[in-house]
């Protein structure tokens, strides 16, 4: 009983912490969220792929949180977005 | 008990990487996921040609007639490549050529900018009648866009040598473009400069340990006098954009039957621990019928690498089956390593068009034997 308990206040918790079926609220969750679901870019096959190319910048030290607001402001114009790389690179 | 809090903890801790539940790795995509139709390899090759193509042919932009030179670059958005492409084309306006800018997220599908063209040419100017043999590199030192490309004033009879040369433009994001003011950087009339090497034309910008460095088409200083010249492949670095010093013996000799007349186009790029240059080379000349004017027929692609792109060594297997070896065809090659694939455009002339489009290739010496567009692995 106890045991169930338990189970039931840590499973949401697990839940909680990795949406798998939704975009995390990060940056690299934001921006890829605008790249391949509202700019529906071809150059993206997934949403994994994205986020995994963008975690892979971040932790080479790219400044994501930048980047990713000027992606947004660049609201797919993609000329623009292609700079917001060049500008955080 | 404990031991099943502990166990429920760790499935809760393990259920994710990090915050996005992603593993961070370098992403390396098929294309043929991105793109609507496969690529097939060719047969006893490392080439994939693209089912559909060719992926380009024209803008349909107002200002645009037919597509002259065109320089690829390719940028990375978050480890997914968005190629960029710019290319000068017949104007509408009146003016001898203007230049474009496009991009496209699967390398097929091109959107081009609304503010085109870029740039006009401009009567008096040096490179008033042609802006040709476009080459663009992103310079990260100085966050700068930058364009070599040559630059003609056609002669007005046989006496008018008329002008030639490589012009540098820059640009800080690919749309506003501005012409170095120490244009024509090289002069192919100066004495100076036809005392080392008669030049042909530009054919590949490149920017390593901090020098710029210039393959050039071009024969030795006497080339040109007995006869036509073979353009074989010299190099010359900067000192800055404007200032250049050409070596003194080819980096590449041309003189195979596929390129006994020289080479027109090439793009070089670093690939697998060594240089690859990917190169379109020309049996003959044949008089244009414009005062002494010659112009490169019957062209083949070809390949070379190199341990440290100073000299180069022809592949064995050259020509490579990427062009039509038709008439004046292939004229520019585009090269770009994207993950463990090199990324190829071919402008060449199709026959069904009656005009020249541009096909897109892959090189994949790294693939495994399955079809190119075989589903991935899942990252790990």
């Amino acid at each position: 009983m106890h045991l169930a308990r338990l189970t039931w206040l840590l499973a949401p918790l697990a839940l909680a912490a990795c949406p798998s079926n939704t975009v995390p609220p990060t940056p690299c969750g934001d921006m890829c969220d605008e790249l391949v679901s509202t700019c529906s870019y071809a150059a993206f096959p997934s949403m994994d792929s994205c986020l995994q190319g963008c975690e892979f910048d971040s932790t080479n030290g790219r400044d994501v949180s930048g980047q990713q607001e000027c992606v947004a402001e660049a609201e797919c114009n993609t000329f623009a977005i292609v700079e917001c790389e060049h500008a955080y690179e | 008990m404990r031991t099943n809090n502990l166990l429920l903890l760790l499935v809760a801790a393990s259920a994710c990487t990090n915050e996005t539940g992603i593993t961070p790795a370098e992403v390396n995509i098929d294309p043929g996921e991105v793109t609507e139709c496969d690529f097939t390899l060719m047969e006893e090759t490392d080439f994939l040609e693209y089912d559909c193509n060719p992926v380009f042919q024209s803008t349909g932009e107002e200002w645009a007639g037919d597509i002259g030179s065109i320089g690829f670059h390719t940028t990375q958005v978050s480890g997914h490549p968005f190629y960029q492409m710019w290319y000068t084309a017949d104007a509408t306006s009146g003016a001898a050529y203007e230049l474009g800018y496009a991009i496209s997220g699967d390398g097929t599908n091109w959107d081009t900018h609304p503010g085109n063209p870029m740039i006009r040419a401009t009567p008096g100017t040096w490179d008033q009648d042609a802006m040709d043999a476009l080459q663009v590199i992103w310079d990260e030192d100085e966050s700068l866009y930058v364009m070599t490309y040559q630059g003609i004033t056609l002669p007005q009879n046989e006496f008018d040598p008329g002008q030639w040369g490589i012009g540098v433009a820059t640009s800080d994001d690919g749309i506003r473009w501005g012409k170095h003011p120490a244009n024509p950087v090289i002069d192919f009339n100066d004495p100076a400069v036809s005392a080392t090497v008669s030049p042909c034309w530009p054919l590949n910008l490149t920017k390593r340990a901090g020098s710029y460095i210039s393959y050039v088409a071009a024969s030795d200083p006497l080339g040109g006098m007995f006869g036509n010249p073979r353009c074989d492949v010299y190099t010359a670095v900067g000192n800055g954009l404007a200032d250049w010093n050409f070596s003194p013996n080819p980096s590449l000799q041309a003189g195979d039957w596929y390129d006994a007349a020289g080479i027109v186009a090439a793009d070089v790029v670093e690939f697998n621990d060594q240089f690859y240059m990917f190169y379109i080379g020309f049996e003959s000349w044949t008089p244009t019928g414009q005062g002494n004017v010659i112009t490169a027929t019957s062209p083949h692609v070809a390949m070379a690498t190199s341990p440290d792109g100073s000299f180069w060594t022809k592949y064995p297997g050259n020509p490579l089956p990427l062009s039509k070896d038709i008439g004046t065809g292939a004229r520019a090659i585009g090269a770009e390593v994207v993950g463990t694939r090199v990324h190829l455009w071919v402008n060449d002339y199709y026959t069904d068009l009656e005009a020249n489009a541009v096909g897109y290739f892959l090189f994949d010496p790294n693939r495994d034997e399955e079809p190119v567009d075989a589903p991935t692995e899942p990252a790990p």
